[in-house]
């Protein structure tokens, strides 16, 4: 099979890549305008995890920018999503229906047309363990806590695999963040969309310091634009995200 | 009578309760003030009623006064288990755990009102029928926002529940009064178990996540502070900051609270 016949293989990519010259995934998420604001640590011959990878953009730009290692996670079937009470029963088939059955099969794909030595673990951010995974110079997580029911939980458990670095880019509410600026806050969503808490800027920041981190540089904002496969795309749009750089409070 | 002065004077109490004619703790909130705002059901005939995270007893004792079948209390008695947010301090969580005084203050109200209220050392988070049944009316109050995971607190409650379920819980009362719609939630999370403080729309949404449906329209009430919450200097630069107007608010009306009532969806 051809790469652009693999491409399509896949039903629904969340990133957009660029697999190869003129191979592009058709991606919910562009992250490619904006990777280079984001507040990124030193990574080059460091030992790095992306926490929730999709498909993999962030891993791969870990490598790229010349990590030692690079350990991508992310949780093994829909059944794990937090999904709340009223959904629970239905929501993993509605998801398989749109994202397709596995999860992992646009990061495969992607990593052998990159030819990449990122290796991808499953497992959820709430079961990370030293004793499993070890320890990282550098940890990523990108877009994740929006999703979860108990965000600093996830953070607490990215702590305790993290020996030195937190890179934390999340979506934030715009409305929020202009209305009560200097309130740390969220927008309580529900479980909508399998989405539950959207934060200000104050307020991503007060659940990265929750979980025991300490904030060295950021929020830094930008917009992450919406890629070709986005279904909501009808003309330029984007989303509000912050990213932080964060390292151990000890 | 003196001794048990005494007794109630060894302690830090949370809730204001009479224990005998003119004997009344000095507590930190003074709940017998809005107990009419709560919309308990007409009786309480032959109801098996649970308090959740009951601290002193005063909504476990008033369901008991209600003429309840039967009232279990739940408190976690070891501070240690509480939700403590990363950094907090030894001397923060010693100060906290002795106002708790590992729930003593609950053994001497229950043994001055002769109740028979049924206290268990229960993580709200561990509520499951299998250990404790299920029951026609769960209480929650002034719990949720000493909670990392709220709404995963509320599922578990909603695994015991049977029959109703009111929660008479913190709000902020600024987000409750800008965002009168949008589920909203300030996060506190420094050093103390005070996490996630929603405005009434956001307490209302955190319910219905759990699987409950609200069948009354919820309230605002102020729960008073009692001789227990000393206020310094009500001074008018309180004003000025988040902290000094949330204590004005205290001193004039009391803590902000939300009542909802719902039943399992």
């Amino acid at each position: 099979m051809d790469l652009r016949a693999k491409i399509a293989s896949n039903p629904l990519w969340y990133h957009t890549l660029e697999l190869s010259p003129g191979a592009v995934t058709p991606g919910w998420f562009d992250l490619r305008p904006i990777v280079d604001r984001m507040p990124w640590p030193d990574v080059r011959g460091k030992r790095c995890l992306d926490v929730g990878t999709y498909d993999g953009f962030l891993a791969f730009e870990l490598e790229r920018r010349g990590a030692a290692e690079v350990v991508a996670t992310d949780i093994e079937d829909h059944s794990q999503w937090d999904w709340p009470a009223r959904t629970r029963a239905m929501g993993p088939e509605r998801l398989a229906a749109i994202a397709g059955q596995r999860k992992g099969l646009g990061f495969e794909i992607a990593k052998q047309a990159l030819e990449s030595s990122v290796q991808r673990v499953e497992r959820s951010v709430y079961d990370l363990d030293p004793a499993e995974e070890g320890r990282f110079d550098v940890v990523v997580c990108g877009s994740l806590l929006l999703h979860l029911r108990d965000p600093v939980r996830a953070v607490e458990a990215i702590r305790r695999v993290c020996a030195g670095s937190f890179l934390s880019a999340e979506q934030i509410d715009t409305r929020l963040s202009l209305l009560a600026r200097r309130r740390p806050a969220a927008t309580f969503r529900a479980g909508e969309s399998v989405q539950w808490w959207i934060p200000n800027a104050a307020g991503h920041r007060a659940m990265i310091e929750a979980g025991g981190f300490s904030v060295e540089a950021g929020p830094r904002r930008y917009r992450i634009p919406y890629g070709a496969g986005h279904p909501a795309r009808r003309g330029p749009r984007s989303m509000a995200h912050s990213a932080i750089l964060a390292a151990l409070d000890v | 009578m003196a001794a048990l002065a005494d007794e109630i004077g060894e302690l830090d109490w949370y809730h204001t309760l009479e224990l005998a004619p003119g004997v009344v703790t000095p507590g930190w909130l003074d709940p017998r003030a809005v107990v009419h705002k709560i919309p308990f059901p007409e009786s309480l005939a032959g109801k098996r009623c649970l308090d959740v995270g009951t601290f002193n007893g005063f909504w476990a004792f008033e369901m008991e006064r209600r003429g309840a079948a039967a009232v279990v209390a739940i408190d976690l008695l070891d501070p240690a288990d509480w939700d403590w947010p990363a950094g907090s301090t030894a001397d923060v969580r010693e100060a906290i755990a002795q106002r708790h005084a590992g729930g003593a203050g609950f053994e001497i109200a229950k043994r001055e009102l002769g109740s028979a209220v049924e206290r268990l050392d229960r993580s709200v988070y561990d509520l499951n029928s299998a250990d404790v049944g299920e029951f026609d009316l769960v209480y929650v109050g002034s719990l949720l926002v000493h909670l990392r995971d709220p709404v995963a607190a509320l599922e578990r409650v909603r695994t015991v529940c049977r029959g109703e379920l009111i929660v008479v819980d913190g709000i902020d009362l600024p987000m409750s009064l800008r965002f009168p719609r949008r589920p909203v939630a300030t996060l506190e999370a420094i050093s103390r178990p005070w996490w996630w403080y929603p405005n009434v729309a956001g307490l209302t949404a955190m319910i219905e996540a759990a699987g409950f449906d609200v069948v009354e329209a919820p309230r605002r009430i102020y729960v008073p502070r009692g001789p227990g919450w000393w206020l310094r200097r009500l001074a008018p630069h309180k004003l000025t900051y988040r902290q000094g107007r949330y204590e004005l608010v205290v001193a004039w009306k009391g803590d902000p609270h939300a009542v909802v009532r719902a039943r399992p969806a």
